[in-house]
């Protein structure tokens, strides 16, 4: 167990720094001239060569990204160009709203998923299940900041329970924030739930035609206790891999529904980094976001070690 | 009056026209302490009939007849009434017993589960329980199984844990659906000299579902032997044995010795496969594989006396003294 | 016997035409979305960028059915036009991911060992990049476009391809014909060329039809953000972005847009999942 621990770090560490390496070189060699992507293609020459100097751009490249690296491990991720504040800082204000909204919108997804999977399973080829798999079907169809654009036409401008965007900010009290980050949560949500009530539901179907289920009848467990107490733990070591690779796609998608809700979390932030061309924040929040996805498979891998005494017991 | 008399069971897949039957009019009785057999190859339908003597036939598999145990008719209880019985009344023992436990619970969880929900005994009252069980199905190093997971047991092992399931609530009946098959010969001898113990001690009936004659004829003092859903013949073991009626059964107990010759089964033996459910038509269903085959097995034979606790259906057959011609 | 017979297989032929809806359903779908795409090149019932300022927000009528946009443009024609975009940035996508993707897993599964695991290593690692994350670097480093999507969404479909195909393929590596074509001299790209890729083809192509869909979604969501296809050409996502203003004068603005993606990646969905029903008479029944 040990061993693959520690195998499971290393292959951590090494992804994580092969991130850095292809953001780096997506960002700072391929472009050409930073300074000019920073300045736009109208800058002057002159301010051009001080920017130049100014980021160290005339150190050679493995300079430049082993100081980039060093400053990493210190903490330090240098300062924003456009907000004149260290990028960690920045990073740490947005991460207030989108480590939130990520969990609340996780949280829905997985426990909608839940209930329509196993409600599915329970019903397998009967009407219940096609419904809730033509509903799937159609919530895997929807794009996320379309659904927000619903949600705000819906809830916001007809119904006005909640207001069309923004974020008090956490000051303004817990049940005032997340009110303002429940839609946005939602329309991130239904797709991934949708993903994970179809995993769900193979994953039970599976488990529940094993031997091991039929013993648990057997047994004298009902239908429901044997899918509770014997098929869902063990349906829960796919549907954990898929958890793991939808917290991609949602951190991603709160890059998109922060815009449609103007939020002031990490996505919209790197969206107008894009705009003010601050390189410098989004080299390191794409490394920063990336590097939240290869943890969050890290921690799966963990997770099956815990649910799967097969895989702890492998030497 | 017998602990589970099985009366003209019928188990057929679909509804409506469409519908077959996979298990045709089969009757039988498992008294308390005795020990039944059920032989035939696979797909004759013997599994199917222990399961639904739980109630857990596969989805879309329905049964119909009779099926009383201890006086009432199982197939007229609802849901809740059956989980009652199951595991608690019922002991089930499956075939394989690598996929029958759970991968991710402690075999100490797993035995102690039907104690739980059946008797209300606390976590600790079960866990003393089941370390008496494991002590009672011989278990080397009970205490540490407890906290063991299937995949770090041997076969053997695995097996046995799966009879202190079965025997957790001190079941009256156990159905054992081919309890050694998946083992290891010198471990199939424990296990079933185990089990010889164990109805011998707790007085429960025995239903032993195998393809394998030498377990049957081992095991159990009277057999019903199948063949395409229906019952070709039963009696006592030892009586088919050494003087088998039917064709079918002739065919197997010829068949044996072979296997001693390194053959893996004993099915090739007999020329033929068993029909397919879909493909059963009237008439004596082994007719396309009987050496005494002829006109009259169009017609489905009846179970035909042959002499004292003993039926066979064929045609075919010489008369027995003292038996009632049909 | 016989004629009960008859009428039997008779239901039973009709069981098998409803056998499948999805791939009716979808395939129609699907075709009628690539129909209109084609037919917008040569025709479309306004001009899509010609602005009439005196027909703005016109709601959904017989003259417009998807109404006009604050420019007094054709939504429909709009659509129509901005469908080859979202139809072309996902065959591009695909393309590259299926392309590279294959041809990784083909090799992979060929070498085993150290390639494979180094290459699933590879594929790991992509994942840590989905479409979005992508496209904001490229719109970063290069500036924003169509051609960024493309790469962004084929990039991130690249470790998908992979897989499958590696998984596929060695199913394949260990059957018999292999043995024969190894024996006869064959080296591992020729077997893989020959003997592996068509036999895992149906694999990929209900994969190529899946992620089509999934490219539709990030398309429109990268033109959303305006990291995709730039104005003046008419995009679903960018369509979508410039009716939000007018969320609650102009409703109609943002839901036909919506639906016509709900619409094109549903069907291609139920599409891919059909054809992987009637290619794998298993996976229907069991799930």
């Amino acid at each position: 167990m040990k061993l693959s621990l520690l195998h499971r770090l290393l292959s951590w560490a090494v992804t994580l720094l092969a991130v850095t390496a292809i953001v780096f070189l997506v960002l700072e060699i391929l472009p050409g001239d930073p300074a000019l992507v920073l300045l736009g293609p109208d800058a002057q020459p002159d301010t051009l060569a001080a920017l130049r100097l100014q980021l160290g751009l005339d150190q050679p490249a493995y300079i430049r990204y082993g100081a980039w690296l060093a400053g990493m491990l210190h903490g330090d991720l240098g300062t924003s160009y456009t907000y004149g504040i260290p990028v960690t800082e920045l990073i740490g204000s947005r991460l207030k709203v989108t480590i939130p909204l990520a969990l609340l919108a996780m949280s829905l997804a997985i426990g909608l998923a839940l209930v329509l999977g196993i409600y599915a399973a329970s019903r397998h080829n009967r009407p219940g299940d096609y419904g809730v798999m033509a509903v799937t079907q159609i919530g895997v169809a929807i794009p996320s900041f379309w659904l927000g654009m619903l949600l705000i036409l819906f809830f916001s401008l007809t119904l006005r329970w909640f207001s069309a965007g923004g974020f008090p900010g956490w000051e303004a009290g817990f049940w005032p924030a997340m009110r303002a980050l429940l839609l946005p949560a939602l329309a991130l949500a239904v797709a991934q739930a949708a993903v994970l009530a179809r995993v769900v539901r193979a994953a039970l179907l599976d488990v529940l035609g094993e031997d091991f289920v039929r013993t648990a009848r057997a047994k004298g467990l009902t239908r429901a206790q044997a899918l509770r107490r014997h098929a869902l733990r063990n349906a829960l070591i796919p549907v954990a891999t898929v958890i793991g690779l939808q917290f991609a796609h949602l951190l991603a998608g709160t890059i998109v529904i922060e815009n449609v809700f103007s939020l002031p979390g990490l996505g919209r932030l790197i969206f107008q980094s894009i705009n003010q061309r601050d390189l410098m924040v989004i080299k390191n929040v794409v490394v920063f976001l990336a590097a939240i996805v290869i943890t969050v498979n890290f921690v799966v891998d963990l997770f099956y070690l815990a649910i799967d005494p097969r895989l702890r017991h492998a030497s | 009056m017998p602990l589970l008399d099985v009366q003209n069971l019928f188990i057929r897949i679909g509804r409506g026209e469409s519908a077959i039957d996979v298990v045709r009019d089969i009757s039988f009785s498992v008294g308390s302490g005795e020990i039944v057999g059920i032989l035939g190859e696979s797909g004759c339908g013997k599994s199917l009939t222990a399961f639904s003597v739980l109630g857990l036939l596969p989805q879309g598999l329905s049964a119909a007849g009779q099926i009383k145990f201890d006086g009432r008719d199982l197939l007229s209880l609802g849901e809740q009434d059956l989980c009652a019985l199951r595991g608690n009344r019922i002991g089930m023992i499956f075939q394989e017993p690598a996929t029958a436990l759970n991968p991710v619970q402690t075999v100490g969880d797993q035995i102690a589960e039907p104690l739980r929900l059946h008797t209300g005994m606390g976590k600790r009252e079960a866990r003393a329980e089941t370390l008496h069980l494991l002590e009672r199905i011989h278990l080397p190093n009970p205490r540490a199984a407890l906290d063991v997971y299937p995949h770090q047991m041997s076969g053997g092992q695995r097996q046995r844990v799966v009879i202190a399931m079965a025997l957790a609530c001190r079941p009256s009946l156990l159905i054992a659906d081919e309890p050694t098959t998946a083992l290891d010969t010198t471990v199939q001898r424990q296990i079933l000299d185990l089990l010889l113990d164990l109805v011998d001690e707790t007085k429960s009936g025995l239903l032993l579902i195998t393809h394998d004659i030498g377990v049957m004829a081992e095991m159990t003092e009277r057999v019903l032997v199948m063949y395409g859903g229906v019952i070709v013949e039963s009696g006592p073991t030892e009586k088919i044995i050494t003087d088998p009626a039917h064709p079918y059964t002739r065919a197997l107990l010829r068949a044996v010795p072979q296997r001693a010759l390194g053959y893996d089964t004993w099915l090739e033996s007999i020329p033929g496969t068993v029909p397919a459910p879909s493909e059963r038509l009237r008439g004596c269903l082994f007719r396309s594989r009987c050496s005494l085959a002829g006109p009259e097995c169009e017609v489905q034979p009846d179970l035909i006396p042959r002499g004292p606790d003993r039926v066979a259906a064929c045609w075919r057959l010489p008369q027995v003294d003292g038996s009632v011609p049909a | 016997m016989t004629t009960i017979a008859e009428p039997a297989s008779e239901a039973r032929r009709r069981i098998r035409l409803f056998r499948y809806p999805g791939l009716t359903v979808g395939g129609a779908i699907v075709a009628t979305v690539v129909g209109a795409t084609l037919l917008s090149l040569v025709w479309t019932p306004y001009s899509p960028l010609t602005m009439n300022m005196r027909q703005r927000f016109q709601g959904p009528s017989l003259a417009h059915i998807f109404g006009t946009d604050q420019f007094g443009r054709d939504v429909l024609s709009l659509l129509m036009v901005g469908a080859q975009n979202s139809l072309a940035v996902g065959i591009v996508a695909v393309a590259i991911g299926l392309a590279v993707g294959t041809a990784l897993g083909l090799f992979a599964a060929a070498r085993r060992g150290w390639v494979d695991e180094a290459v699933m290593r590879v594929c790991d690692f992509l994942f840590a990049f989905p479409a979005v994350l992508s496209a904001v670097m490229l719109a970063a480093a290069l500036g924003p476009g169509t051609g960024n999507a493309m790469l962004a969404i084929g990039f991130y479909n690249i470790p998908i391809f992979a897989r499958i195909a590696r998984g596929a393929a060695k199913g394949v590596w260990v059957r018999e014909f292999i043995y024969a074509a190894r024996t006869a001299g064959k080296g591992a790209v020729r077997i893989s060329l020959e003997h592996v890729l068509p036999n895992i083809l149906n694999i990929i192509v209900v994969q190529a039809t899946i992620s089509f869909a999934t490219a539709i979604l990030a398309e429109a969501a990268l033109s959303y953000l305006g990291l995709g296809t730039q104005p003046p050409a008419p995009s679903w996502g960018r369509m979508l972005h410039e009716s939000q203003v007018f969320l609650s004068r102009a409703p109609y603005l943002s839901i036909f847009p919506g639906l016509i993606i709900v619409l094109t990646v549903l069907g291609l969905n139920l599409l891919g999942d059909g054809m992987r029903d009637a290619l794998d008479p298993r996976h229907a029944q069991g799930r």
